[in-house]
C-alpha cells in the first residue's frame, strides 16, 4: 500500500472508526466522553435548568417556611390599654346606633373581651392579675404552584417572582399540667371552650399584624436565594407579589 | 500530478474535519443521556446553600415573675409581673462533618447523597419586642427578668425540638438538593442515611 493512499484514505476511516465506537459507547453508558468545561469550551456554565427546577419545585405544592409558637394571654391580649372601658360605656349609653357604629374594631374586641372574662369569674379590675395562656400554633408559607421564574437579559439575570405568603394553618393546642408555668385559675371545661373559641375566631387577624405573612415571605426569599446561589445568573431578583384581596386572612382555627 | 496531489491533501483534510466534527457535533449538542455537569461545582454550590439555616420556628413565649412573703400572716412582698418575649429558633444542617455526593457509575442520572445531621443553630431573644402586660407590687430588678429570659431559650429549644424542627430541616435540605440536582439534569436523587445507620432512603 502506498503512503498516499494510507494518508488519503486509510488513516482518516481508522480515525473515524474509533470515534464512532466512541461515540457508540459513550450512548450506551449514557456519559459524555468528556465534559466541556474541562476543555474550556465553555467559561460560564449553568447548573441549573429553570424549566426542570419549576418542574420539581411545583411537586411540592406548598412551601412551609414559619411556624409561630404564639403563647396568647386570655384576656389582657385582647384589652388594648390605650382604650378606655369608661369611654365606650359611656359612647354606649348616650350614643345612638348599632355597637358597631359607635364603637372601633379594638373598642369592640376590648369589650367583647372584658364581658367574657366578667362571665367566666376572671378578675378584670385595675390591680387584677388572673389570666390564662393558650398556645396557638399558626403555619404560614407559600403556593408553589404560583411561583414564576424568568430569565433576562439572554438568561444572565433571574427574576424570581414569589406567590403572595399566606397562613396555612393555625390550631390550638390544649394546656398540659407539667407545661403550664403560670398562675392557675379556676375554670370549668365549658369556660375552657368558651376562652378557647374566642381566641380563634380573632387570632388570625393578630398574627397578620404581628408580621406573620412578612416573616414567611422573607424565609421563602431566603429559600430562593439559597437555591439559587451560585447558579451561574449573573443577579438574581425577587419580586414579591402582594397578598390577593382575602389571602392575607388565614383560615379558620381546627 | 500537482493537482491530482492536491486533490488529495484536500480530500485527506476533508477527512479530518469530518471525523472530528461528527463526534464533537454530538458532544455540543447533547447527544449524551448523562448530565453534563461538573460534580465539584454542584458540590461546593450545595454546601453553601446548607450552610444556611433552612427552617425557622418563631415564638411568642409569656414570662411570669411572681413573688411573695409573707410574716405572721401579713404580707411583706407580693410582686407581680407577666411579660411577653420573641424568641426565635433556627435550625440547620452541621456540614462540617458527613456530607457526602456519590454519583452512580451504573447510572450516570442517578447520585447517592449522605446528609450530615440537623441541629439547632441560632437561638435569639428579640428584647426590643417584649410587651409587658402587667406588673403588680414591687418592680422586679433589670437581672431578674433578664435572667427570667434567658430561661425561656432552652424552653423554647426544647419545644421546638418536639415539634420536630430537626426532621423539618433535614426535609428542607433535601428538597433543596432535589432542586438543586434535578435541575443539573439528574433524575433519581437517594439520600443515604447518617453514618452508622442502614437502608436508602428515596
Amino acid at each position: 500500500m502506498k503512503i498516499r493512499t494510507f494518508l488519503t484514505w486509510v488513516l482518516p476511516l481508522i480515525l473515524l472508526l474509533i470515534l464512532a465506537i466512541l461515540l457508540v459507547l459513550s450512548g450506551i453508558l449514557g456519559r459524555p466522553l468528556f465534559s466541556l468545561p474541562a476543555l474550556g469550551l465553555v467559561r460560564e456554565e449553568k447548573v441549573l435548568s429553570t424549566d426542570l427546577f419549576l418542574e420539581e419545585i411545583r411537586k411540592l405544592e406548598t412551601l412551609h417556611t414559619l411556624e409561630y409558637v404564639h403563647k396568647t394571654v386570655f384576656p389582657f391580649d385582647f384589652l388594648d390599654p390605650a382604650v378606655d372601658y369608661r369611654r365606650i360605656i359611656d359612647r354606649l349609653r348616650t350614643g345612638v346606633g348599632s355597637t358597631q357604629s359607635l364603637l372601633t374594631p379594638r373598642e369592640r374586641e376590648y369589650l367583647a373581651a372584658r364581658n367574657l372574662a366578667v362571665r367566666l369569674g376572671v378578675n378584670v379590675g385595675d390591680d387584677a392579675a388572673e389570666f390564662v395562656v393558650v398556645t396557638v400554633i399558626a403555619r404560614a408559607g407559600l403556593d408553589l404552584a404560583r411561583i414564576g421564574l424568568e430569565t433576562r437579559d439572554n438568561g444572565r439575570r433571574l427574576l424570581v417572582s414569589l406567590p403572595p405568603p399566606r397562613i396555612l394553618e393555625i390550631s390550638l393546642e390544649d394546656a398540659k399540667p407539667d407545661d403550664y408555668p403560670y398562675p392557675d385559675i379556676k375554670l370549668n371545661p365549658a369556660a375552657w371552650r368558651d376562652i378557647a373559641e374566642f381566641i380563634e375566631s380573632r387570632i388570625g387577624p393578630r398574627l397578620v399584624e404581628e408580621g406573620i405573612l412578612e416573616a414567611a415571605a422573607a424565609g421563602g426569599e431566603d429559600f430562593f436565594r439559597a437555591l439559587f446561589s451560585r447558579s451561574g445568573f449573573h443577579s438574581v431578583e425577587f419580586l414579591r407579589r402582594p397578598p390577593d384581596h382575602g389571602t392575607g386572612d388565614p383560615p379558620s382555627a381546627d | 500530478m500537482n493537482v491530482g496531489k492536491g486533490r488529495a491533501k484536500l480530500d485527506f483534510a476533508l477527512l479530518c474535519f469530518l471525523s472530528l466534527l461528527v463526534p464533537a457535533s454530538a458532544l455540543l449538542t447533547g447527544c449524551s443521556r448523562g448530565p453534563a455537569v461538573d460534580m465539584g461545582s454542584l458540590e461546593t454550590r450545595v454546601r453553601s446553600v446548607l450552610e444556611l439555616p433552612t427552617v425557622e420556628y418563631v415564638y411568642r413565649d409569656i414570662v411570669y415573675l411572681g413573688s411573695s412573703r409573707s410574716f405572721l400572716f401579713f404580707k411583706t412582698l407580693d410582686k407581680k409581673l407577666l411579660f411577653s418575649v420573641r424568641i426565635r429558633v433556627r435550625a440547620g444542617l452541621d456540614m462540617k462533618e458527613g456530607f457526602r455526593i456519590i454519583p452512580d457509575d451504573m447510572n450516570p442520572r442517578r447520585v447517592y447523597i449522605r446528609l450530615p445531621a440537623s441541629r439547632i443553630l441560632q437561638v435569639d431573644a428579640d428584647e426590643k419586642g417584649i410587651h409587658q402586660y402587667f406588673q403588680r407590687g414591687e418592680r422586679f430588678g433589670r437581672l431578674e427578668y433578664s435572667a427570667a429570659i434567658e430561661e425561656v431559650k432552652p424552653r423554647a429549644v426544647e419545644d421546638a425540638r418536639k415539634r420536630g424542627i430537626l426532621e423539618k430541616s433535614e426535609e428542607n435540605a433535601k428538597t433543596l438538593i432535589r432542586g438543586i440536582f434535578g435541575a443539573a439534569g439528574f433524575t433519581r436523587i437517594d439520600f443515604l442515611p447518617p453514618r452508622g445507620e442502614e437502608g436508602i432512603r428515596g
